[in-house]
């Protein structure tokens, strides 16, 4: 009988001291790599003509993304959750607009994607899109994906990626074969393992003709872990709730 | 001209070099798209497709004095008042076949609130896509 309980203490003696070495293993590091900070500079060129936007992400995994667009007086900031509720506020006038739901969603932007550990497929899962075959081209590995749910404009979608298994390219096609939008992404750099595009371009055709119109996002400045206090940013308590539309007017630069 | 030409070519060569099959892009050829383009503005907006026709411009104040005139002399029956302050040009043909914007109603609203915008000195309905402005 006291041998019995022996063993039965040093076991659950081993498997306190288990515990513990797997909480300090695993636990820590992943509380670490929890605040990301990136700039992003925007062009996008359609029809000969040019737009230029420059913003400053800041994400919390799991939790939400502030994007800082403009500077000085007229800046504003971008207030989204992983639930897709998303505000916008003016800190010269105080004013916030509390956008539709599911408007714009953190699952939207890279960064988050990335941040999330969803970039080994872009989110693609996350979109409701399945894995169905893979090939080799090369030096790349392609996967395709198609869409779970039918009636989606999208019926297939091909991601390549480089030996590093970094994606580099996206294709999404329609059902009639013929590419909706074109995403490459390159200039991947390393940060406290956390791997990220700098440079992404997108292009997207549309109409009967195909016009195109091309985007370009780099990113620069990357921080991880760096919490800065846009980070816990809040929207003050006596802030004016303005109207919907004017705030997205107001967002659209209009 | 010379420019249209040029981003035109750039264009070509960029959609020839990003073929379907190949995994990278041409950087180069993608910068070079927008050397060539013309700075539209600097604007912080998420919108990329320009579907709409812009407000003719200038002091808003007096894009709303003409597009009052113009809405007011019976030409925004079929809409070119909306076309002043920046709209889709469809909405000239919804103001048609609703024969006046619904029978005169919309145009007349319309003028009222351009009105209220001079007296206010705002300018709230510049660039609006929407048939019915003020919903």
């Amino acid at each position: 009988m006291a041998e019995k309980n022996s063993k039965r203490a040093i076991a659950s003696g081993r498997l306190f001291v288990v515990s513990v070495l797997y909480c300090v293993l695993f636990c820590v590091p992943c509380a670490a790599q929890r605040w990301f900070t990136v700039e992003e500079q925007t062009k996008t060129a359609t029809n000969g003509k040019m737009r230029v936007a420059d913003k400053k992400l800041y994400y919390t995994r799991g939790s939400r993304l502030i994007v800082s667009f403009g500077n000085g007086p007229s800046t504003y900031y971008m207030l989204s959750n992983p639930f897709g509720g998303t505000d916008i506020y003016y800190p010269g006038k105080n004013e916030l607009a509390v956008l539709d739901p599911g408007m714009f969603n953190t699952s939207d932007e890279l960064l988050c994607i990335f941040a999330d550990g969803q970039g080994s497929d872009l989110g693609l899962s996350r979109e409701g899109y399945a894995f169905k075959s893979t090939f080799k081209d090369g030096d790349y590995t392609v996967r395709r994906y198609e869409p779970l749910k039918s009636g989606s404009m999208c019926a297939m979608v091909q991601l390549a990626m480089d030996s590093s298994y970094h994606p580099v390219s996206c294709f999404y096609y329609d059902k009639k074969g013929q590419v909706i939008t074109k995403t490459y992404l390159s200039h991947y750099t390393e940060l406290k393992g956390f791997h990220f595009p700098m440079r992404v371009t997108e292009i997207s055709y549309f109409g009967e003709q195909r016009d195109s119109t091309v985007r370009l996002d780099i990113y620069s400045n990357l921080r991880i872990d760096e919490r800065e206090d846009m980070h816990d940013f809040k929207v003050p308590s006596d802030a004016v709730v303005i109207d919907i539309k004017k705030g997205l007017k107001d967002f659209k630069g209009k | 001209m010379k420019k249209i030409f040029a981003v035109l070519f750039a264009v070509f060569a960029f959609v020839a070099i990003a073929s379907a099959n190949n995994y990278s892009v041409d950087e180069a050829a993608v910068d070079a798209i927008f050397s060539e383009a013309v700075m539209e503005a600097s604007a912080s907006s998420m919108s990329m497709a320009e579907t709409s026709v812009s407000s003719v411009g200038g002091d808003p104040q007096i894009t709303n004095v003409i597009a009052l005139v113009v809405d007011w002399v019976g030409l925004g029956g079929i809409g070119i008042h909306r076309l002043i302050l920046g709209t889709k040009p469809i909405n000239c043909l919804w103001y048609f076949l609703t024969i006046g914007g619904i029978f005169g109603v919309v145009p007349l609203v319309d003028g009222i609130l351009l009105i209220v915008d001079l007296v206010k000195g705002q300018a709230n309905w510049l660039d609006n896509p929407a048939f019915i402005m003020w919903i």
